[in-house]
């Protein structure tokens, strides 16, 4: 499917001898992702790397978020694996990369899951991977509501919150990884630096969550998002309250995602000024009950 | 004359850099055209990916612009500086993550020489991942045109 995708969307230097080089040069150098730099002169070997590709840092940078990102993915699937309902996850990714294709990241393929937990939450690995619940989907009635939760996790991806927060980026800016890549000797703590960086990113998915100011700016911009999709505005502020008697009632079922966000009350301040100041508290936009129960049982 | 042409020059070559510098780019796969700076406003047209517009002035979080015969208001989140890069695709990691999947449970590190990326990989084999449900979610994937499609069926479901 990814690779119809890529067809339908050639990388700016694909089929050519220059991709195919930077590619392979990616696929050398990325090993070495988030490497500490160490050294402040100049080295000759790494000025070599910058010849070698022009611009690296940009392709290398996405390179990195992705390459992160999935392997991040891959550990969430791990503990919470995909709900067996194609249907049902064909549905959600339908509705995820709508509302993706309205965002400022068309340079990624966007992925969407349904995992197999009671907990009421969702999450967004860098570089293009979002993730609900079963048990979120099951306190969803209208596709409003999943398409603005799901514009939330995407917005967190847009505005590189945890690639920020952890700096997550390529090598080329750290002189040491630059030779260590050339002589091998110190690869290895690269690479243990990249999966530490997972590790990271797996601490503020499920422990430590993002700043507080995060986590509003993608309620913003998740629910500006939606907006433009064409979505009920009103959609992620009805999940955002039904959360809040959550938080009131059967904190259990919300436990990660009250230890890693801001009281879902707040949020929904938040936004109503937000919907207010915007004007669009009274915006007339479809909610699609009807198809969500069609195909979310 | 000479200087006269000289300034004239001067000026044609700023407004140039001016012009180039007014000018945007669309980042998401469509971007709404409102007539006024509102999401309820009436809808005049809709730009593509990496239509360049001109920017025309600003208002809050909009932008009016002029993309040929077309005038409005589109949303600052929409639009950036440069032409949108290429879309990735992840999956020239599969082999990496497969290795470490298939040899995660034998990992030995050889003595000597320079390291390969296999090894190196097998260093820090992370018993944590699980690559077959990585790839179902890869596989599940829709495309844009695909999602589009499905967004506007909306009209014929609500007839329904």
């Amino acid at each position: 499917m990814t690779r119809a995708r890529g067809e339908r969307n050639p990388a700016r230097f694909a089929g050519s001898w220059a991709w195919r080089g930077l590619a392979g040069f990616l696929a050398l150098c990325l090993m070495g992702v988030l490497a500490p730099a160490a050294a402040e002169e100049e080295s000759s070997p790494r000025d070599r790397l910058h010849m070698l590709a022009e611009d690296p840092r940009t392709e290398a940078d996405l390179q990195a978020e992705i390459r992160v990102g999935r392997e991040v993915a891959a550990r969430i699937l791990a503990r919470d694996p995909l709900v067996e309902d194609p249907e049902l996850q064909r549905y959600v990714n339908l509705v995820g990369s709508a509302v993706a294709a309205h965002g400022d990241r068309s340079e990624l393929s966007w992925y969407f899951a349904v995992t197999d937990s009671d907990e009421v939450n969702a999450y967004a690995a860098p570089g293009g991977y979002v993730f609900v619940t079963r048990g979120a989907l099951k306190e969803m009635r209208d596709e409003a509501e999943l398409a603005g939760v799901l514009a939330h996790e995407i917005a967190h991806i847009t505005r590189r919150h945890i690639v920020d927060a952890l700096d997550i980026r390529a090598p080329e800016d750290s002189p040491l990884a630059g030779i260590t890549r050339f002589f091998g000797g110190a690869t290895e703590v690269a690479r243990v630096a990249f999966s530490e960086a997972v590790d990271q990113v797996m601490d503020v998915l499920f422990e430590d969550g993002l700043r507080r100011e995060d986590e509003l700016d993608a309620d913003h911009h998740g629910l500006m998002l939606a907006v433009r999709t064409g979505y009920d505005p009103a959609g992620l502020p009805r999940y955002l309250a039904r959360l809040a008697e959550f938080e009131e009632d059967d904190k259990d079922a919300v436990e990660t995602v009250a230890r890693t966000h801001p009281p879902a009350s707040e949020r929904l301040e938040a936004l109503e000024r937000l919907m207010e100041e915007q004007g669009i508290d009274g915006l007339e936009q479809p909610a699609r009950e009807e198809r969500f129960a069609r195909h979310v049982r | 004359m000479l200087i006269r042409l000289g300034i004239l020059l001067g000026l044609l070559m700023v407004s140039g850099v001016l012009a180039a510098e007014d000018t945007r780019y669309v980042q998401s796969e469509r971007a709404e055209v409102f007539e006024t700076p509102a999401f309820d406003a009436a809808r005049v047209g809709e730009l593509q990916r990496g239509d360049p517009v001109e920017r025309l002035s600003e208002e809050g979080d909009w932008l009016e612009i002029r993309a040929g015969e077309l005038e409005g208001w589109v949303s600052t989140l929409l639009l950036g500086d440069s032409e949108p890069s290429a879309r990735v695709s992840p999956l020239h990691g599969d082999e990496e993550l497969e290795m470490e999947g298939r040899r995660r449970a034998s990992a030995v590190a050889t003595a000597g020489g320079v390291r390969s990326l296999e090894e190196d990989e097998e260093l820090v084999a992370d018993e944590n991942v699980d690559v077959d449900q990585l790839h179902a979610l890869e596989a599940q994937g829709v495309s844009t045109e695909e999602a589009i499609r499905f967004l506007h069926e909306r009209d014929e479901d609500a007839e329904s």
